[in-house]
């Protein structure tokens, strides 16, 4: 008889300490997915952020520049340093965090 | 208010409160002021005591602004501090917050000086733009207007000059200018890079407190969704590091081109004017 309560016993702890488990196991699940979501939120603004600077760069490099040059250059040099400012390609903007 | 006073307060106004912001928060508000340039300083008016309450003296000013180089010396934030200044700061609240402290308001404080310029967005704003480049480009900029100004009615050999010191100030600008945005670039990736792994840092920790039932493999486990490798791309990083490589040896290569054709400009018309001597 006695050996059969301790059975329960510890049968009731093993199912005590699952349960317990389980739990930690769905929290720690939650937390991440809660903070994986926050990290989307966040790469979408650093997206915006080098979006926004590599096209200040291009237009830097194929409008401001050359505006700038006007005058200076005359002829052929100016056509040709306006070619190579317009050819500058724009950085890539892309978020590192996935 | 009219909208056009909200706007004239909005320009001219410049409101000094700190960072406490309890002043505001008594009169309701959420301590948010709605109107004005709001300077934020580190500290509290002392709200309960009736010294250093709506003290005009708390806020420490220089000009039309607030004295920056006095705060960055106490290791106090303001508002319109650069990053570099805010990094300086926070590096000392960091070292601070290493030594042993009596007071019991010190204890809590973060060692890890990121939390501190993360902090300092919130509460003071943004950073204000790096100065010394930005002001050198805004001197480019009036010479390029300068010169071209004069151009229009210059001629001859004074035209020739005029061009020549055009071209070079655009050289100048090109490559300073290149210098600040891919700066500007690599400083924000690292920034979050940063952020990030103190980020995936603090998790785990909450992962492993959450966990104690739960043996370190399978919290790994769990976690492995949530891993620097698996939230930060390095592959992406590379590629905005070498295109950025690439625009700038693009634009220095412009630069020096277009500096030595300044040059030459000058030089030929010299040469052809000896033709005729």
């Amino acid at each position: 008889m006695q050996v059969l309560l301790r059975d329960e016993e510890e049968r009731a702890l093993a199912l005590l300490l699952e349960s317990q488990k389980a739990q930690e196991r769905v929290a720690i699940q939650a937390l991440v997915t809660i903070n994986k979501t926050s990290l989307q939120a966040r790469s979408t603004q650093v997206q915006t952020s080098l979006t926004k600077q590599a096209e200040k760069m291009k237009n830097f490099a194929g409008n401001t520049l050359p505006s700038d040059l006007e005058g200076g250059f005359k002829g052929r040099a100016a056509d040709a340093a306006k070619d190579y400012l317009f050819a500058v390609p724009q950085p890539d903007s892309t978020s590192p965090i996935k | 208010m009219t909208p056009s006073d909200i706007a004239y307060l909005n320009k001219r106004a410049r409101i000094y409160m700190a960072s406490s912001k309890d002043l505001r928060i008594a009169d309701g508000g959420a301590g948010n002021i709605p109107y004005g340039k709001v300077l934020v300083v580190e500290g509290t008016q002392g709200f309960n005591n009736p010294i250093g309450d709506h003290d005009t003296q708390f806020s420490k000013i220089k000009g039309n602004g607030l004295n920056i180089d006095l705060y960055i010396k106490n290791n106090k934030f303001c508002s319109g501090m650069t990053y570099d200044q805010v990094v300086k700061v926070a590096k000392a609240k960091a070292k601070k917050a290493k030594t042993m402290s009596f007071d019991p308001h010190s204890w809590f404080d973060s060692t890890d000086y990121q939390t501190y310029v993360d902090e300092y967005v919130k509460t003071y704003g943004a950073f204000a733009s790096e100065n010394p480049a930005n002001q050198k480009l805004k001197e480019f900029d009036v010479d390029i207007k300068y010169v071209k100004g004069e151009l229009k009615s210059a001629t001859g050999g004074k035209a020739i000059s005029l061009r020549s010191d055009l071209v070079k100030a655009v050289a100048q600008k090109a490559s300073l200018q290149v210098e600040v945005y891919v700066s500007e670039v690599k400083q924000l990736v690292d920034n979050e890079k940063t952020v990030l792994e103190s980020h995936i840092q603090a998790v785990r920790q909450q992962a492993y407190s959450l966990g104690r039932h739960l043996s370190a493999w399978e919290i790994e486990g769990l976690l492995s969704n949530f891993s620097m490798s698996s939230c930060w791309d390095t592959n992406i990083e590379a590629t905005i590091l070498t295109e950025l490589a690439a625009y700038q040896e693009k634009l220095v290569v412009f630069s020096e081109k277009v500096s030595a054709a300044a040059d030459k400009i000058v030089v030929i018309d010299k040469e052809n004017a000896q033709l005729f001597q």
